[in-house]
């Protein structure tokens, strides 16, 4: 169901690869609000990493409210009606400002301008718009 | 006297033959249905032990496996004393039988040389059991699976050597019980018989059955066969110390053939002394209570001795158990 | 309170007499935590699998301590009570016993408590180990997987593998790693690795030890020590050849190259803040890690010998 990517000598820590691809597969519809996850050690198991990195990861996300476990078992994905009025814009904002940190040194370091910076991250969200599968009425991504 | 010598080695090794091939052949029987079968791992399950309740199953198993050597080698040293000491009375007739002046004599005289002959061939078969011992227990993959599992050193040691020794203690007293008591079933009590002066006369030539009656009166059956016993042990608590001893450093079992070449020269070696000691045991022999040839036997108290001595090996070697690296 | 499945202090074995003693493990003081997988890493004769022969009380330490559990590997009982808890892999593959299965069968009777023959069956079948070929005409592949079979299904409290992957090719490694990951290591249990595996080292292990020469490099949680690793170029005057977070520098054509090993962020600022430049800055893998660390500890203990030559 889910094929995540582990690539545990790129230098990214594993559990932050863990975090971003669930992410990145609920941004894109492959995982949606109530599918379930498998557990840690399944998980675990299946992209044979340790189990604790899972852990972290699947802790980290639940605490951001990506996912919610179930008391009794069962680790689910969050609807995403849930988690977008939960956090108020400067949230949002603060979330993403060292991505955004990141993508200027980087931009500055290969010298691209900051025009062509705007033109990037526009074709990444048009894209990822694209390879969303359903669209609820709510989760265009976009707030007023 | 050739065909006589091949038709008795043969006797002997057939048994021995019989069941080494019957094995062979049962277990690769066995292997080779077990390998077409290709069944899961289901292991039977084990019944509820009878005996030693209170033990471990770890232990009952490792007890259970030396038990069954202790018993094949019990049974192996029992039949060759026995043959050897009864070899006598199926021998027919030949030149130094003439000789002597009464069959019977000569009789109770091949079978007490026997005996005193018996401590070369059977110190061989000593050494070999216990280096079989040893090895297993310093060197290899048996003695490293052992040593990594849940079962004393203590344990381990005990095992490996009191199932060896009183398998070969008993083997060798079983044997001499036999072979004595079909002397007496076949020929009667003969050394009760024996005369007490040689009765004819004898000329030159009869000079050395002379002097080996001489001997042979003054021979004690009952000693040789004690000496036989204390002797086996001696030897193989000898060995154990040595080959459980720190200073031998090897790494592996192919040092194993270049230790038993020299150890197979030890019962030559004894061979040789004995037979150049002009007639009687030499002194060192007869404090350790091993009695190579006819003559009045060393005092029973001396016997004490080696039984010492191999309660002091063993201990010795006990105490390196703990010490080694495997 | 962290409890330690291994715990060694100051460890020493010396091999050898007089003018040719050597030393396979010099001063050691290793740290595995109860609950982790710990890979131990090292050169070919690092003093590993050494180290793992005294933990199973194979060998005596010539100095210092060890303790598995709290308790001491070489002497009985406690040895004993340390070995119903402990599963081993060793090194030298050869085997005792017929076949896999009269392996399997002997070993089950030493661990009534925690073997598992379920588990037993699932080995064999993911590794696809012939239960009835006999030793001699197993291959090393088929070998080091028996021993795997024959560890993993005692589900023991610690697991501790001498290069449990010789001889398996890629499908096996992976099955071998998802075991690892599923069967050995719930309530609690640990697992110690010795291999040259680091990519599959990087992947399960949760802590590691650098090895050489005897002694620990580096030791600690993988994560840590991936953070604290950073392989930096510079370029700018009048840049600093000292530092405690330096592992090694390297002069380049236009610019100069820092590996450093603590507190890479810091070093950085201050390079900034004194007007150097960074052009690059970036992690750096577990293998690339190891090999710096040996070449460097290499190259000091040949510049030692140096000294006193």
């Amino acid at each position: 169901m889910l094929s995540l990517r582990i690539s545990a000598s790129s230098g990214v820590p594993v559990y932050l690869q863990l975090e971003q691809q669930i992410k990145q597969a609920i941004a894109s519809g492959l995982l949606q609000s109530g599918d379930a996850l498998p557990s840690t050690r399944r998980t675990a198991a299946d992209l044979r990493i340790n189990p604790n990195t899972v852990a972290r990861a699947f802790q980290n996300l639940e605490r951001e409210g990506v996912i919610r476990t179930v008391p009794g078992g069962g680790t689910f994905v969050a609807s995403l009606a849930s988690l977008a009025p939960g956090l108020l814009k400067a949230e949002k904002f603060r979330r993403l400002r060292p991505l955004a940190e990141q993508l200027a040194v980087e931009a500055s370091q290969l010298q691209l301008p900051s025009a062509d910076v705007h033109k990037l991250l526009d074709s990444a969200l048009n894209d990822l718009a694209k390879t969303r599968r359903t669209r609820t009425p709510n989760s265009s991504g976009e707030e007023q | 006297m050739i065909a006589h010598l091949t038709l008795s080695a043969l006797i002997f090794l057939f048994p021995l033959i019989a069941v080494a091939v019957w094995k062979i052949v049962s277990i690769q029987r066995t292997a080779g249905k077990a390998e077409r079968d290709a069944m899961p791992f289901v292991p039977a399950p084990q019944p509820a032990p009878a005996l030693l309740r209170g033990w471990t199953s770890a232990r009952r198993v490792f007890l259970v496996q030396h038990l069954k050597v202790a018993g094949f080698l019990y049974a192996m040293m029992a039949w060759t004393i026995a043959f050897i000491f009864t070899l006598p009375l199926f021998t027919p007739a030949n030149v130094n039988s003439a000789k002597w002046f009464n069959h019977s004599a000569y009789l109770w005289y091949s079978f007490v040389t026997g005996a005193t002959h018996s401590t070369q061939f059977l110190s061989t078969m000593v050494l070999f059991s216990a280096i079989a011992v040893i090895m297993p227990m310093r060197f290899g993959p048996e003695a490293r699976f052992y040593r990594t599992r849940p079962i004393s050193i203590s344990f381990v040691f005990w095992t490996k050597v009191l199932s060896v020794f009183s398998a070969m203690i008993a083997g060798a007293a079983t044997g001499i019980a036999l072979a004595f008591s079909l002397l007496v079933i076949l020929k009667g009590p003969i050394w009760q018989s024996l005369p007490a002066t040689i009765p004819r006369l004898l000329g030159p030539d009869d000079a050395d059955v002379a002097q080996l009656y001489a001997s042979l009166l003054v021979t004690s059956a009952h000693s040789i066969f004690l000496s036989i016993i204390t002797t086996i042990a001696l030897f193989f608590s000898a060995v154990l110390f040595l080959g459980t001893a720190p200073v031998l450093r090897l790494r592996s079992n192919a040092a194993l053939p270049l230790l038993m070449i020299p150890a197979a020269f030890v019962p030559f070696a004894i061979a040789i002394i004995s037979n150049h000691s002009n007639g009687g045991t030499p002194h060192f022999f007869r404090t350790l209570y091993i009695c190579l040839s006819l003559g009045p036997p060393p005092p029973l108290a001396y016997a004490l001795i080696p039984i010492a001595l191999s309660a002091i090996f063993i201990t010795c070697a006990r105490l390196f158990a703990n010490h080694q690296e495997i | 309170m962290t409890s330690y499945a291994i715990q060694t202090k100051a460890l020493v074995k010396t091999y050898g007499l007089g003018s040719k003693a050597t030393r396979a493990v010099d001063g050691l003081s290793l740290n595995v935590p109860e609950g982790s997988i710990y890979g131990l890493l090292g050169r070919n004769s690092a003093g590993k699998t050494t180290t793992i022969r005294m933990a199973m009380g194979l060998a005596r330490p010539t100095s210092g301590d060890i303790r598995v559990f709290g308790l001491d590997p070489r002497h009985d009982p406690d040895r004993v009570t340390v070995l119903a808890q402990v599963g081993y892999v060793p090194e030298d593959k050869a085997l005792l016993g017929l076949t896999p299965r009269k392996l399997l069968e002997l070993n089950r009777s030493f661990y009534p408590a925690t073997w598992s023959d379920v588990l037993a069956r699932k080995v064999v079948d993911r590794l696809e180990l012939p239960l009835d070929t006999a030793f001699l005409k197993l291959s090393l592949g088929n070998k080091t997987k028996a021993a795997l079979a024959v560890a993993i299904a005692q589900r023991s409290r610690l697991l501790i593998l001498d290069e449990p992957t010789t001889g398996l090719d890629p499908i096996a490694l992976d099955e071998l790693l998802r075991l690892l990951v599923e069967d050995c290591t719930a309530d609690g249990r640990t697992i110690f690795l010795s291999t040259h595996q680091l990519a599959e080292i990087e992947q399960i292990a949760d802590h590691i030890g650098i090895m050489d020469r005897g002694k620990i490099l580096l030791e600690g949680p993988l994560d840590d020590i991936r953070s604290r690793f950073r392989r930096v170029t510079v370029t700018g005057a009048a840049l600093p050849t000292t530092h405690p977070g330096i592992l090694s520098i390297r002069h380049q054509a236009h610019a100069t190259q820092y590996i450093l090993q603590s507190a890479p962020e810091a070093f950085a600022q201050d390079l900034i803040a004194n007007g150097a430049t960074i052009v690059e800055s970036n992690p750096m893998s577990l293998n690339e890690i190891f090999l710096e660390l040996c070449r460097t500890s290499e190259s000091t203990a040949a510049d030692r010998e140096e000294e006193f030559a």
